[in-house]
């Protein structure tokens, strides 16, 4: 450690030429102590104290396996929060909060390699990752967001969600919950037993929100992914995905207003009570006709061909 | 430590197996977060900085990165073939700063790779510009990595190079993830690119040169531009292949454009185009886009602009 506290001030030094009241790279650590200055040498010890180190763009490494939160950890500027690969990074979600919290807007937040979950016994809490109703962007990786009350992650209006090679299971709410105005990509997530794995919602009477669910698994639960729209637009494109023992796989509604898509392509559907399910004015099931559906109890309504192109 | 310190003797056996005598320059190079660079770069006593390991590897030669760090304070000019990784387990980080890229390969005839490598910028610090910068006709290796939050490129190969890249992630890159330009050769593979102003960039503007690229099993969201081929100098091509391909929340998501003279082209397939603006779009005299007819394309906002071209199955 003490050499590496020789390194890490040169280096520092070397590159920006002199001391710098935030830094661009702050470290925590199982044995930080957050009245350290958050540096390799001396890491703190939870997140908050790394946060208010670093500058605006640059990183946080959690350095071994270990909590590095107490409460909502509430981010507001740009930055990339990660555990190095090979160590646990976990987050916990209690006392009624989200593990963390996005609250500006034009952020860039990335989450790379952190496990989020709740504390047995404590105060339960309430999303993995909430971003209220801020146009940032959210990138979240090779993570691990399960045992959630209410979402794994819910993202208010406005916002923009990036999610891969990521595992959320047993969250009581949607794995990935969209309000208003935002849109996400989920690629190569496995979404396992949540009330549903990607809900998008279209309210109010413009605009609209969207997800792409690209090469993923969803099983167990309610939902596989759902449209719903009252007055605005909501659209959930499936491709090359796996969507299995629910109990709705494809869920598009409106309450007679707006409109609701699901399309799907070649994608697998099997072991649902529902395939699929529309309902309402404006909504639609879309199908490229190269899909697997098996095993499916009931459908709902109707599926339109989509003609590929 | 403890591994290094276990693994020297062993080390200097292999070394001296391998090579019958000590040679002046390794055939593999360490930098660790408590080298130093008066170090010779041995797994006993490994380099800090990329530069000492790069002067210190033979030809064809590896430079392992031992721990999590930043092995780079201004940008690495690579000149000899070499592999270059992070151990698994390890963050190797590389920046940007002080208006210059993280990496470049300024000479031809190189066969160079990273593997589990980070490329950032240096917060707080003067900006960089690119990821990688490839002007030689090398072959660049890219594997398993994360390019992001730059203000350039993510990689810009220009010139007769050829690129490979798999397995990365490319986000919040100030223009395109993955820039080709005038005879270079690019095949991405299981990469993503996300919030940066474009995906794929294949740009001709050499008369009677080609550039081409093949993007296949990717995914490309939030950005301007998706995929596009740009070509305008006489008998220039560019040429894209998209295949197994999802693009989301792209202005362009399919985007060929000429000026007066060149030709430029993107052949899709298997692939999703949604909740874009146009879903392609053709601009110029020797604009094409074929379709293999059997792509997923939903919710766009607007009709595309100019028309397909059958591309059938064989």
């Amino acid at each position: 450690m003490i050499a590496r506290a020789i390194v890490s001030f040169a280096l520092l030094a070397a590159a920006s030429g002199s001391a710098q009241a935030l830094i661009f790279r702050a470290y925590v650590s199982a044995q930080g102590n957050d009245a350290d200055p958050c540096t390799l040498a001396q890491p703190c010890r939870l997140l908050p104290a790394a946060l208010a180190a670093v500058a605006d763009g640059g990183e946080i490494w959690m350095l071994d396996s270990a909590n590095y939160n107490t409460s909502t950890v509430t981010i507001a500027k740009s930055v990339t929060i990660l555990a190095i690969p090979g160590a646990v990074g976990s987050i916990v979600a209690v006392n009624g909060g989200a593990a963390i919290s996005i609250t500006a807007s034009l952020l860039q937040v990335a989450l790379r390699n952190v496990a989020i979950v709740p504390v047995a016994g404590a105060t339960p809490g309430t999303h993995g990752v909430e971003m209220t109703n801020v146009q940032s962007t959210l990138t979240i990786e090779r993570s691990l967001i399960a045992g959630m009350p209410e979402d794994g992650v819910h993202v208010g209006n406005f916002g923009t969600l990036v999610v891969a090679d990521s595992v959320m299971r047993n969250n009581a709410g949607w794995a990935v919950s969209l309000q208003t105005s935002a849109s996400a990509v989920v690629s190569s997530t496995r979404m396992i037993d949540n009330y549903g794995g990607v809900l998008v919602n279209g309210f109010g009477v413009s605009g609209g929100s969207h997800a792409s669910v690209v090469d993923c698994v969803i099983s167990g639960g309610g939902y596989g992914v759902g449209a719903y729209a009252i007055g605005a637009t909501a659209r959930v494109s499936v491709s090359r995905s796996t969507i299995d023992r629910t109990n709705t796989a494809l869920s598009a509604t409106t309450d007679g207003t707006g409109t609701a898509e699901v399309n799907f392509g070649d994608s697998l559907v099997a072991g649902n009570f529902y395939a699929w399910y529309q309902a309402g004015a404006g909504s639609a099931v879309l199908s490229l006709l190269n899909n697997q559906l098996s095993r499916n109890g009931l459908t709902q309504g109707s599926k339109t061909p989509l003609g590929m192109q | 430590m403890t591994i290094r310190a276990l693994a020297l003797h062993a080390a200097a056996s292999t070394l001296l197996a391998l090579s019958g005598a000590v040679h002046a320059q390794l055939f593999r190079a360490y930098v660790a977060s408590d080298g130093s660079d008066v170090n010779p770069c041995t797994l006993a006593q490994p380099c800090r900085l990329l530069p000492a390991a790069l002067a210190a590897v033979a030809s064809g030669g590896e430079i392992w990165m031992l721990d999590s760090a930043n092995y780079n304070t201004g940008p690495v000019a690579i000149g000899k073939s070499v592999s270059i990784l992070a151990i698994a387990g390890a963050v190797g980080s590389l920046v940007a700063l002080n208006g210059g890229p993280a990496v470049t390969i300024p000479t031809s005839g190189l066969k160079v790779a990273l593997r589990n490598i980070a490329i950032g910028p240096m917060a707080g610090a003067a900006p960089g510009t690119s990821g990688v910068v490839m002007t030689g006709a090398s072959q660049l290796e890219i594997e398993d990595c994360v390019i992001a939050n730059l203000p350039s490129v993510g990689v810009y190969v220009v010139g007769t190079g050829m690129l490979k890249m798999s397995d990365c992630t490319l986000r919040n890159i100030g223009t395109y993830g993955v820039w080709v330009q005038d005879g270079a050769r690019a095949v991405v593979a299981s990469t993503r690119i996300h919030d940066s102003q474009g995906g794929l960039l294949v740009m001709t503007l050499s008369g009677s040169v080609l550039t081409e690229a093949t993007l296949s099993g990717g995914v490309i969201s939030g950005c301007d531009g998706g995929v596009k081929t740009y070509a305008d100098a006489l008998s220039s091509i560019s040429r894209a292949s998209v295949k197994r391909t999802t693009i989301d929340n792209v202005s362009y998501p399919i985007d060929s454009e000429t000026g007066t003279d060149g030709t430029a082209e993107i052949d899709v397939g298997g692939s999703a185009i949604v909740s874009g603006y146009y879903p392609w779009h053709l601009s110029g005299p020797g604009a094409k886009v074929f379709s293999l007819g059997d792509n997923q394309i939903s919710g766009n906002v607007a009709p595309p602009v100019g028309a397909t071209t059958p591309l059938a199955p064989q």
